[in-house]
């Protein structure tokens, strides 16, 4: 399950760095919701990496393992701090009214978290399935169900507004 | 415009607004630094915890302190003063046909075998946190929780011999221990984590060890970076893990055919909905049901215990267990029949017929016997599969003589107007009772184990420094 390398040749962190920490964070804040907790995470699994860049830096996918850490990071913080999961966002949303009009991102941050990382790597990283896959260590046929049911629900979630 | 592109431009869009706190180089390069060291500094508190944990169990006195006996003494009277034992003995129900579970309880005075009519025999290995029957008289025992290697006590009066050693990169955890192929295996995980592996490099293996030849095999990964099993449970050939991975709970058929698996609770159903937490699944020997424990950790509502019918999924028990939690439950037995739910600082709870019956008369960890685990009779097994057996042995709890199931209620009404000592410690007329616990440490007359209490630390292979090197000063076997 290796995806293509992103880079011709293993980059330096600081160029990895300056690359594509602010588009983690991006990409992490529209998962959770939250983009000081994104920044944070981002920067405790960019330290990580750094800390064993000659291992991390020879992935194919560097990115893929940042976000991988970050999130996971994020979501055992959370719980180590209030014993929820994260996902914070959603069930802030979930226990918000429902907004009057509501659009494609009010109902895709209601989609479960599995769901929006794989929605959010695939259409805002522009990530393929196969990095999608390996960053979140799952099958690439997992990633496709769980963005083809993602979709499913958004056409729902409109149709039922309309 | 297409849905997907409609995603893009607005995922494009709020990523836009989004206010991205800066980051610096330089933060990253320090922050790294720190978790260096704060791995460093974990991994060297984990591997002191774990020492003080083991030296904690080794030198755990239970709740009076051991009886220091002189060593002309004879042994076979040298018995426990554990209140916990003396002062519960009598919770079960013994009327005739509650014949009640067959049971080792692990706990800091070693392991307590315990039938339907209370405390049966008490084997002084000194602190153990797990030991389960391995059908063959014999148990394997595990010390500690973690860093501690899985031993095998062949005969309550042998050695121990190491069979799984520690390693200091793995953490073992003794599962259960299953027949395959007409011999007992152990099956355990090991966890591989540690100051040279960075956190999200954890791996975790199933292992099988057969005895006694001691052939081991690895079935595959089953955890990883904040991923692990809570249970692993084998019937006929087929290997079923209670995962938890992120919050969420579920189960997989980590090993051999999912063929008739109806899984209750599925990766994707567990994603859909992480409130509710399942764990500790258990499958009967042949495979028909699965007992497991079902909650909300966020609720206060106690967990209940379910049970499945594998081949179609139905729910066909579901009994709240007053206490359970997910963090107080450390381990659940289902024998198809009976279910035993062990919780922290508690003896644990026995559900029978779709309701609790009772608790254990003794705290620990309860893990459940293989046929004639206690005896080493092994007469009803014939060549038919492998059973979890939680149901009294009525024979060979009286002193070895087996007994086909027919003549039970016989035995048991033969047991129930036997001569009964002031803690109902039931006491067989037809041959002496093997052990009994009474207060102050006396011990009743006639008493005597075939099992022995030989604690750990012999002349054998012991560990130094494990089981009961201590109390070998204690107790003279010559």
């Amino acid at each position: 399950m290796m995806s293509e390398p992103r880079y011709e040749e293993r980059p330096s962190f600081e160029m990895f760095y300056r690359h594509e920490r602010d588009r983690l964070v991006r990409a992490l804040s529209l998962t959770l919701g939250n983009s000081t907790v994104a920044a944070e995470a981002v920067d405790e699994a960019m330290a990580r990496a750094y800390a064993r860049w000659r291992r991390v830096g020879s992935f194919g996918n560097p990115q893929g393992w940042v976000y991988r850490v970050a999130l996971n990071w994020a979501r055992s913080n959370a719980r180590k701090t209030r014993r929820e999961r994260l996902g914070a966002v959603a069930e802030h949303l979930l226990s918000d009214p429902e907004p009057a009009d509501p659009g494609l991102l009010y109902w895709i941050s209601r989609l479960p978290g599995h769901q929006r990382s794989v929605v959010v790597l695939r259409y805002y990283a522009d990530w393929s399935i196969d990095e999608i896959a390996e960053a979140l260590q799952v099958r690439p046929g997992t990633v496709k169900s769980r963005l083809h049911r993602a979709l499913a629900e958004l056409r729902t979630f409109e149709e039922v507004e309309r | 415009m297409t849905l997907e592109d409609r995603i893009r431009d607005e995922l494009e869009a709020e990523a836009a607004d989004l206010v991205v706190p800066p980051g610096s180089m330089e933060r990253v390069t320090r922050r790294a630094e720190r978790w260096t060291v704060t791995v460093r500094v974990a991994a060297g508190l984990a591997v002191a915890l774990a020492v003080v944990f083991v030296v904690a169990l080794v030198t755990s006195p239970g709740p009076t302190g051991p009886v220091a006996v002189p060593a002309d003494e004879d042994p076979e009277t040298t018995v426990s003063t554990d209140a916990a034992v003396e002062s519960t003995v009598t919770t079960l129900p013994s009327t005739p046909d509650a014949a009640g579970p067959l049971t080792a309880v692990a706990g800091p005075d070693g392991i307590v075998l315990v039938g339907g009519f209370g405390v049966v025999d008490h084997i002084d290995v000194g602190p153990v946190m797990l030991a389960i029957p391995d059908g063959r008289g014999g148990f394997v025992v595990q010390i500690g929780q973690s860093a501690s290697s899985i031993l095998w006590l062949a005969a309550p009066g042998s050695d121990p011999v190491e069979i799984v050693p520690a390693d200091a990169g793995e953490v073992l955890r003794l599962q259960e221990v299953t027949e395959i192929d007409g011999s007992p295996v152990v099956v355990y995980t090991a966890r591989r984590s540690g100051p040279d592996l960075a956190p999200e490099d954890a791996s975790e293996e199933l292992r099988l060890l057969a005895l006694p030849t001691g052939e081991e095999t690895t079935l595959g990964g089953v955890g990883g970076y904040e991923s692990t099993v809570l249970r692993v449970s084998h019937a006929r050939g087929r290997f079923v893990a209670s995962k938890i991975a992120e919050g969420y709970t579920w189960f997989e058929v980590v090993a051999g055919s999912d063929d008739g698996f109806s899984n209750p609770r599925t990766e994707q159903q567990a994603a859909d909905d992480f409130l509710v937490w399942v764990g500790h699944g258990v499958q009967s020997d042949d495979g028909a049901t699965m007992a497991f424990l079902r909650g909300s950790p966020r609720s206060e509502a106690p967990f209940t215990f379910v049970v499945v019918d594998l081949a179609t999924g139905a729910e066909v028990m579901a009994v709240p267990v007053a206490g359970a939690h997910e963090t107080v439950i450390t381990r659940l037995e289902w024998d198809g029949h009976t279910g035993l739910v062990s919780l922290v600082d508690g003896p644990a709870v026995v559900i029978e017929g779709g309701a609790v019956v009772g608790t254990l008369p003794v705290t620990g960890i309860a893990a459940a016997a293989l046929s004639g685990a206690v005896s080493g009779a092994n007469s009803d097994t014939g060549d038919g599969p492998p059973r979890r057996r939680l149901r009294l042995r009525v024979a060979s709890l009286l002193g070895g003589e087996t007994r086909r199931p027919e003549q039970s209620a016989s035995v048991s009404s033969e047991l129930d107007t036997a001569a009964r000592n002031p803690l109902g410690v039931a006491c067989g007329s037809a041959t002496p009772p093997q052990c009994r616990f009474a207060p102050g440490g006396e011990t009743l007359p006639s008493c005597s184990s075939p099992l022995g209490r030989r604690p750990f630390g012999g002349t054998g292979s012991a560990p130094p420094g494990r089981g009961g090197r201590d109390r070998r000063e204690l107790v003279n076997h010559s």
